[in-house]
């Protein structure tokens, strides 16, 4: 009986102690893990920084400027170039452009299309 | 298990020896008591032993403990190189959010000379991998007893990796913060400079220090530029570089020495941009601190010609003795103080009205109306303008204005067409702004602010109504006066231009001009102020030889207003407003009929 107690309590040792240590292995593990992590974020962080100066020091209107000068034939805004909006003109009366051209043509006639679908001999039908 | 018993028989007697014979007798002769084998005796003995073991384990329990809260060596090299370490700080943003400043991560090297086995190797192959090391300074800092000392700030990733690769102990990298100013020169007097520790030298930076940032990386918080607030300034980078472009344009054109402008929120005080030229890039500031790199705007102080008549006929107005239709003789052409004599630049030996006074920039004008408000109001008026003392803005750099000793009535006269007293741009054109924004006097900013927030801080100076009669008087002279330069169709300019001679050793150089533009947008209720300054400018083919303040600072600011306006956001309107100074009108004063 004892005996039996005495292999209980060194079992319960062992195990407990490979628990222990299990657990311990997992933090140092998540722990490092953790550190990767905050380092890369760190990395990225640097990188976005360097962008981020690196996108301003491109886009610089000193440069900006030069590129334009040599590569667009754009002119300088002009102050009469801005309308306000209620400046805007009304948009005028529909045209119907094809249609009166057709007119012109004498072509304005509606086009005769067949009433009902019996009497046509060439469209081809359903057949039952 | 007898050593300790034994060292401690040893070294009790010895203490005593001196002081009492008699007691060590007794004492030596209760040891060996002790130590007779015996089973009585047991009791002492294990006394003793205990109080061994105690002792030992004390001293060893104090061990640990020294160990633990004394630094260990990783820790040392942490402490020994905060103090070195660049410190990070804030992004600078300009009013819409572009970066304007960032800190960038590089690498630095270090060595901890203590660790350094060879030093002449090391000294050797450093100076390989970084030739433009200097050797011998090199091996004088790896002599040294310091626990840290730089080898070399700021390489760049190959650098590092050929220096990890010659693998020599007690040399490592650490990273560091390096500021970084995308744009250049554009706005660099603003911005000033951090040098390679990131410590503000100049300018806004300074200014950012000056707030605590310093204080924050001594107690070690702060290290990384993500947990600062991002500083917004009220600078505008596109009318900005606008400013710039234009200044360095006429600079070139005009052959002059120097040029400064600035534009300013006449509502809230920001300073939209502001420009002195030459200038320097703040990314290699070697020559930021020669003489003639000052920031003109704040730190030189100028006599600011006739742009100075608009604040003598402000208070002129303001204190009730004239009216927007009292009349000025300018018969003769000159007027007579004690020796001095003062001329009129423009004669037209008429009698004019106020209006006119400012047209045709009457000199005598203008003393007239300052002699009628007298020696102290004139005085009291431009202390109230805040032009009589320095001015402090967030720019640490500032310069007083030279005010005449003794102010008697000749001064009053001078200084009334700008004249005898040297003023600050800055200083002038915050005291414009008030002049022509309803009569609220702000100090310029340089930090993003509401306009709720700028009439916190604001004081009346003069009545609105006088204000008023101000945006009149500058749109009459942006219509058909000397700003005509600067009208341009749509905008409702209103200008003054200012051209002082310069003095040289302590007489007016007549061919040496200093001229000032200043132009207000929209004139019916401006919201804009631009100012430019030319020093020393010649005259030019299509000017016939002028080199007055029309033919420089005036196309200027026209070129300025035509460019800038647009990205200010103000609406061009082609019709003129309805009324835009119904009072003028109503008073029926020169040039509303």
């Amino acid at each position: 009986m004892i005996k039996f107690l005495h292999v209980i309590a060194i079992g319960a040792l062992v195990s407990s102690a490979v628990y222990a240590y299990t657990i311990k292995y997992e933090t140092t593990l998540a722990t490092e893990h953790l550190q990767k992590l905050r380092s890369k974020t760190q990395r990225e962080r640097d990188a976005i920084q360097v962008l981020k100066a690196e996108w301003q020091f491109l886009n610089r209107p000193d440069r900006l400027q030069t590129l334009a000068d040599r590569h667009l034939d754009l002119q300088p805004f002009q102050a009469t170039q801005v309308v306000k909006p209620s400046e805007i003109p009304n948009r005028g009366p529909k045209v119907d452009a094809i249609g009166r051209k057709l007119e012109d043509l004498g072509l304005g006639l509606p086009t005769e299309t067949p009433r009902s679908a019996k009497t046509s001999a060439t469209t081809p039908g359903a057949m039952p | 298990m007898t050593d300790p018993i034994r060292t401690e028989s040893g070294s009790a007697p010895e203490a005593e020896t001196v002081e009492a014979p008699a007691t060590l007798r007794s004492r030596l002769a209760w040891l060996r008591d002790v130590f007779r084998m015996s089973g009585d005796k047991a009791q002492p003995r294990v006394g003793l032993i205990i109080l061994c073991f105690s002792a030992l384990f004390i001293a060893i329990t104090g061990r640990l403990a020294l160990l633990a809260t004394l630094p260990n060596e990783q820790v040392g090299i942490r402490r020994a190189s905060s103090n070195a370490i660049s410190a990070a700080r804030p992004d600078i943003l300009d009013r819409n959010g572009e970066i304007l400043a960032t800190d960038i991560s590089v690498v630095s090297v270090f060595a901890e000379p203590r660790k350094i086995l060879d030093k002449d190797e090391a000294t050797e192959l450093l100076t390989a991998v970084l030739p433009d090391l200097d050797a011998k300074e090199l091996r004088d800092k790896l002599g040294t007893k310091k626990g840290f000392v730089w080898v070399k700030r700021e390489i760049t990733p190959r650098q590092q990796a050929e220096v990890y690769r010659l693998g020599i102990p007690g040399v490592g990298f650490l990273p560091e913060h390096k500021r970084f100013y995308p744009n250049g020169p554009a706005a660099a007097h603003v911005l000033g400079f951090a040098n390679v520790d990131n410590i503000g030298i100049a300018g806004m930076e300074k200014y950012i220090d000056s707030q605590g940032l310093q204080d924050l990386n001594g107690a070690g918080l702060a290290s990384q530029a993500s947990d600062l607030k991002p500083i917004r300034l009220s600078i505008d980078l596109r009318v900005e570089h606008v400013l710039r472009d234009e200044l360095v344009k006429g600079m070139e054109r005009f052959k002059a020495i120097a040029a400064a402008g600035a534009i300013m929120d006449v509502t809230t005080g920001e300073v939209i941009a502001l420009v002195s030229l030459p200038d320097f890039d703040p990314n290699n500031p070697v020559d930021a601190l020669e003489k003639d790199r000052i920031n003109r705007m704040n730190v030189g102080v100028y006599e600011m010609g006739s742009t100075f008549k608009a604040l003598t006929i402000a208070m002129a107005l303001d204190s009730g003795k004239v009216n927007i239709n009292s009349t000025f003789s300018t018969a003769g052409g000159m007027m007579r103080f004690g020796r001095q004599v003062i001329k009129e630049y423009h004669g037209t030996g008429r009698t004019l009205t106020v209006p006119e006074v400012f047209v045709h920039s009457s000199n005598m004008g203008s003393i007239k109306m300052a002699l009628a408000v007298g020696v102290e109001g004139h005085k009291a008026f431009l202390k109230k303008m805040m032009q009589l003392d320095r001015m402090t803005t967030e720019l640490p750099e500032s310069a007083a204005p030279i005010v005449p000793q003794r102010w008697g009535e000749i001064n009053t006269a001078t200084i009334a067409f700008g004249h005898g007293l040297a003023v600050a741009p800055l200083q002038a054109i915050a005291a414009v702004s008030a002049l022509v924004n309803g009569g609220y006097l702000m100090k310029p900013t340089f930090l993003k602010r509401s306009q709720e927030d700028a009439m916190k801080v604001a004081t009346r100076v003069i009545k609105p109504e006088t204000s008023e009669a101000l945006r009149y008087i500058m749109r009459i002279n942006g219509d058909r006066g000397s700003a005509r330069k600067a009208d341009i169709p749509g905008y409702f300019v209103g200008g003054k231009t200012g051209t002082a001679e310069k003095v040289i050793n302590g007489r007016y150089a007549k061919n040496k001009n200093f001229t000032t533009f200043t132009a207000i947008v929209p004139s019916d209720k401006p919201k804009y102020l631009f100012l430019a300054i030319y020093d020393e400018p010649k005259g030019y083919a299509e000017s016939g030889g002028y080199s007055t303040a029309a033919w420089n600072g005036g196309v200027t600011t026209g070129k300025l207003i035509e460019r800038a306006a647009p990205l200010l956001g103000i609406v061009p309107r082609f019709d003129p407003p309805p009324s835009p100074f119904p009072l003028m009108a109503k008073l029926g004063a020169w040039g509303t009929r």
